[in-house]
């Protein structure tokens, strides 16, 4: 059966950055994706925010290489992304009040919430603090 | 030799690939094709997994080789969502 997941950044970054401490992890959470055991649902927010994170750090001309992957990646129904409406505006700034979650945590909280969905997160950090409100999975 | 079926074309652009294609080249349900334009038409060739991880460890080799050794995933992210609200 497909479970599905919401995948903070933190996750998807590390999947881009060879090296990096969670990396294999990240791998392992992709692999589960390409092979139909998880679909990704995630906020449209994290799109822009790994490509901006990466280009941040190595450039944009590496960060385009992201953005590609991302793309096709939804173009093969991997990843679906949930626009910010104004209802989950609102969700989204309660769970930011109640568990005094910073704002972007709180909106990939919120789409995980909305249908139920397992977060995928590797900051202990916001794991903590979004356990109140969905089921959390880290490294 | 090569095998030859019809099928018919559904709404938006969908079709079928025959059963005995589909043994042979193990497309199943939830797996990827590539769409390859050709002088004839559309030669379609299944993607398997270790191909699209293959795809994704070579972004990443090119990312991590120039990433900042002294920042992880998660705490770039991390920065950059205490940045978001903070003021110069």
């Amino acid at each position: 059966m497909v479970k599905e997941v919401t995948l903070d950044s933190s996750v998807l970054v590390s999947a881009f950055v060879k090296g990096d401490e969670f990396r294999a992890k990240a791998r392992r959470i992709i692999e589960k994706v390409f092979s139909g055991e998880f679909r990704v649902v995630t906020s449209a927010i994290v799109f822009v925010e790994v490509c901006g994170s990466i280009s941040r750090r190595v450039g944009a001309d590496k960060a385009l290489l992201v953005k590609d992957q991302l793309v096709k990646w939804d173009n093969m129904n991997f990843i679906g992304w949930s626009e910010l409406t104004g209802k989950r505006m609102g969700e989204a700034a309660e769970l930011a009040v109640k568990l005094k979650l910073r704002g972007m945590n709180a909106i990939v909280v919120q789409v995980a919430r909305e249908k139920k969905r397992s977060l995928i997160t590797f900051d202990e950090e916001m794991a903590e603090k979004a356990k109140a409100a969905v089921e959390v999975f880290t490294h | 030799m090569t095998e030859k079926y019809r099928s018919k074309v559904g709404q938006k652009g969908q079709v079928v690939v025959a059963k005995q294609l589909r043994k042979k080249h193990g497309i199943k349900e939830g797996g990827v094709v590539e769409q390859i334009s050709t002088d004839k038409g559309v030669l379609l060739v299944p993607v398997s997994v270790d191909d699209l991880l293959e795809e994704l460890d070579a972004v990443a080799g090119e990312i991590g080789g120039a990433w900042p050794k002294d920042v992880s995933a998660v705490e770039a992210v991390r920065q950059d969502r205490e940045k978001q609200w903070s003021r110069k």
